[in-house]
């Protein structure tokens, strides 16, 4: 009989690692796939005997255990957004970027539902009954990840690795945070049932709560509920530098924050603190998704038509004239393209992808559609078999994308992630930090199911194959 | 000069591992294989060929960064520059039926020992183990099995027929422009993809 063993590890698996190991040292850069196989001959004295085989115990491998969902990190990581800069003891030196995703433990030990990448930090939401459900490392300066102290009354301006976020929360046990979004230096976390929760930097109110001259930000307490809209609950979030974006359920959005380029879209160019309901071309139309990087923000609505406002000074809400657009307009320009099901606004760039997966880039930078091409006045598409469309792929198709202020993320719908964009020291994941011209696959060895871009890191929420 | 390309049917055996990747070597492990279904092979291989068409854009031999890496990307499906890297072009599982299950493979420039180990690792990947129990070579460049001979066919008069055929064959599909470009022209797609009956 048979005996399922439970060894540590297998000897396929010992081998296999000890193969990468040795491919590190190397440092082979070619991709030579001959010189980390089996020799090719196998020396026997006697030849093989089957019965031996029916003795040897039958091992089981490690099932994907809950937590399913697993999180992948790259990009710089000096100011500690990607919480891999554990143990800075003097002997080993600390990680300044990577180039290639890295699985983060913290997402081993609790249901990661969201993961969000500011400026400089990375905020991930757990579906957890705990106290803690929102957790955030990095930059700290402005208390965007909330109020760390070790040491009373010195609050920690750095987190090295990922830290409780203490929400004042009235229902601990049922209420769940659904997503989290991230900007320049606030943070905004979207509960089922409680509203939103802003912290972080409010000097244009960004937080919705009125702006205190000289207030204080770092190891501030203060963090504030919005917990609907006008009686309308929130929907979704969205962080841009330094403004906020809310959309109900009933299709409206809202606004605060800085509007000194008319990213807030309220008809003006003063900051807001209240979050106020945006008019213009949007009113009256169910919108689904708003996004928003840097200063130009972009909305969608059910029938996939595309809304802009905000800063166009590279033509990113095709209009020849305006550079500051304060009220939201219908890009007409955008008509062609198809039912669009996703967008992303950069930070000089925009792009959108339609229902059959082709994606259109349009502004200025690298846009992804090789090196010459550095600024586009009209929607243009990138070619699908650059996304892996190709014979042997027929079906491959774009279903997500994600901008960050210099880089460029696509989501496919078998899990492949293409990355091209300025490679601001890995934030790529490409394994090197050369700017990228042409989309180019991640190789993470998981389906990736949401990416979120940050300013030089990036973070993606994945499932396992197996 | 580049070889061209080749479709290979791997018939791969799931729950055991061998010393040289192939069944006729001693087993090294055994393990539990009754988590793995077709969807999860079809994933796993999903993410293979994707990643080996990644690899294909950094092969090609141009600096990644210049207009001429672009252009060749965008014409899809290319060949590697040197001709000793293998290079997979698409992989499918066509039969499952576990503990066999077969995958058939399009390459270029790939030998015996690799695509034993591609089966492995395909095993391995799943959170089992696997082993090759056959390789048939189906396709090479437009030759197929309908235009290999039998044994019984090994005779002078079928051996001129054939090199006839073969030659009128290698005219008609200009396999000499084939062979000198970059790229995997329409006609290297078309008769990849095509299906080959077993005889």
């Amino acid at each position: 009989m048979n005996i399922i063993k439970q060894l540590d590890v297998s000897r396929c698996q010992s081998k296999s690692l000890f193969k990468r190991q040795s491919s590190n040292r190397s440092a082979n850069k070619e991709w030579t796939y001959l010189q980390n196989s089996v020799r090719h001959y196998v020396k026997r004295k006697y030849p093989v005997n089957p019965e031996e085989s029916e003795k040897l115990p039958v091992f089981q491998y490690a099932s994907t255990s809950s937590p399913k969902w697993r999180v992948y990190v790259w990009g710089v990581a000096e100011h500690g957004a990607l919480g891999v800069n554990l143990q800075l003891k003097k002997s080993r030196a600390p990680i300044h970027y990577l180039t290639k995703p890295v699985r983060t433990h913290f997402a081993e030990q609790h249901k990661i539902v969201d993961v969000a990448c500011g400026y400089g930090f990375t905020a991930l939401a757990a579906n957890t009954r705990e106290k803690y459900k929102v957790f955030g490392c990095g930059i700290n300066t402005d208390s965007q990840i909330g109020y760390h102290a070790p040491r009373r009354e010195h609050p920690l301006q750095l987190m090295l690795a990922p830290a409780p976020i203490e929400l004042p929360l009235a229902d601990i046990p049922n209420t769940k945070v659904t997503s989290v979004a991230a900007g320049r230096a606030h943070l905004l976390v979207l509960t089922d049932r409680e509203g939103v929760f802003t912290l972080g930097n409010n000097a244009y109110g960004q937080c919705g709560r009125q702006i205190v001259e000289k207030e204080k930000y770092s190891g501030s307490r203060i963090i504030h509920n919005i917990p609907h809209l006008t009686g309308a609950k929130i929907k979704s979030i969205e962080c841009g530098q330094d403004h906020s974006l809310f959309v109900s359920e009933n299709g409206e959005v809202y606004a605060c924050g800085w509007g000194a380029d008319g990213q807030t879209g309220l008809g003006h160019f003063n900051s807001e603190w209240q979050p106020s309901r945006i008019q213009g071309d949007i009113e009256g139309e169910n919108i689904i998704k708003v996004s928003s990087t840097a200063d130009c923000v972009l909305a969608i609505n059910d029938k996939g038509e595309l809304f802009g406002w905000g800063n166009s000074e590279y033509n990113q809400l095709l209009h020849e004239e305006i550079q500051q657009i304060h009220t939201p307009r219908h890009l007409k320009k955008c008509q062609g393209l198809g039912k669009i099901v996703d967008m992303a606004a950069g930070g000089s760039f925009c792009i959108a992808v339609n229902e059959n997966g082709d994606v259109f880039v349009w502004g200025y930078g690298i846009l992804g559609k090789g090196p010459i091409v550095d600024h586009a006045k009209e929607p243009i598409q990138i070619p699908s078999t650059l996304f892996g469309r190709n014979e042997f792929q027929p079906d491959s198709q774009i279903i997500a994308v994600n901008a960050g202020i210099g880089h460029l993320a696509a989501v496919s719908n078998h899990g492949d992630l293409y990355m091209w964009g300025h490679n601001k020291r890995g934030c790529l994941g490409l394994g090197d930090v050369k700017d990228q011209f042409f989309p180019l696959k991640v190789a993470i060895g998981a389906m990736v199911k949401k990416v979120s871009c940050g300013v030089d890191h990036s973070a993606a929420l994945c499932l396992p194959f197996v | 000069m580049q070889r061209p390309t080749r479709v290979f049917r791997l018939k791969g055996l799931l729950g055991q591992a061998t010393d040289t990747y192939f069944s006729d070597g001693k087993v090294v492990e055994k393990a539990t294989f009754w988590h793995v279904n077709r969807s999860k092979l079809d994933a796993v291989l999903a993410s293979i060929q994707a990643a080996h068409q990644k690899q294909m854009f950094h092969q090609c031999g141009v600096d990644i960064q210049s207009q001429a890496a672009y252009e060749l990307a965008v014409q899809g499906l290319i060949k590697p520059e040197n001709s000793k890297i293998p290079l997979l072009y698409g992989i499918k599982c066509v039969h499952f039926q576990p503990p066999d299950f077969t995958i058939e493979v399009q390459c270029i420039n790939e030998h015996e020992m690799y695509l034993r180990t591609l089966i492995h690792d395909t095993g391995i990947q799943l959170h089992s183990v696997a082993t090759c129990t056959g390789l048939q070579c189906i396709r090479y460049d437009c030759f197929t099995l309908e235009h290999a001979l039998l044994r019984k066919h090994w005779t002078l008069q079928f051996l001129l027929d054939n090199m006839a055929e073969s030659n009128r064959l290698l005219r008609e599909s200009e396999a000499d422009k084939r062979q000198k470009s970059a790229t995997l022209l329409e006609s290297d797609i078309s008769k990849l993809k095509a299906p080959v009956v077993n005889s």
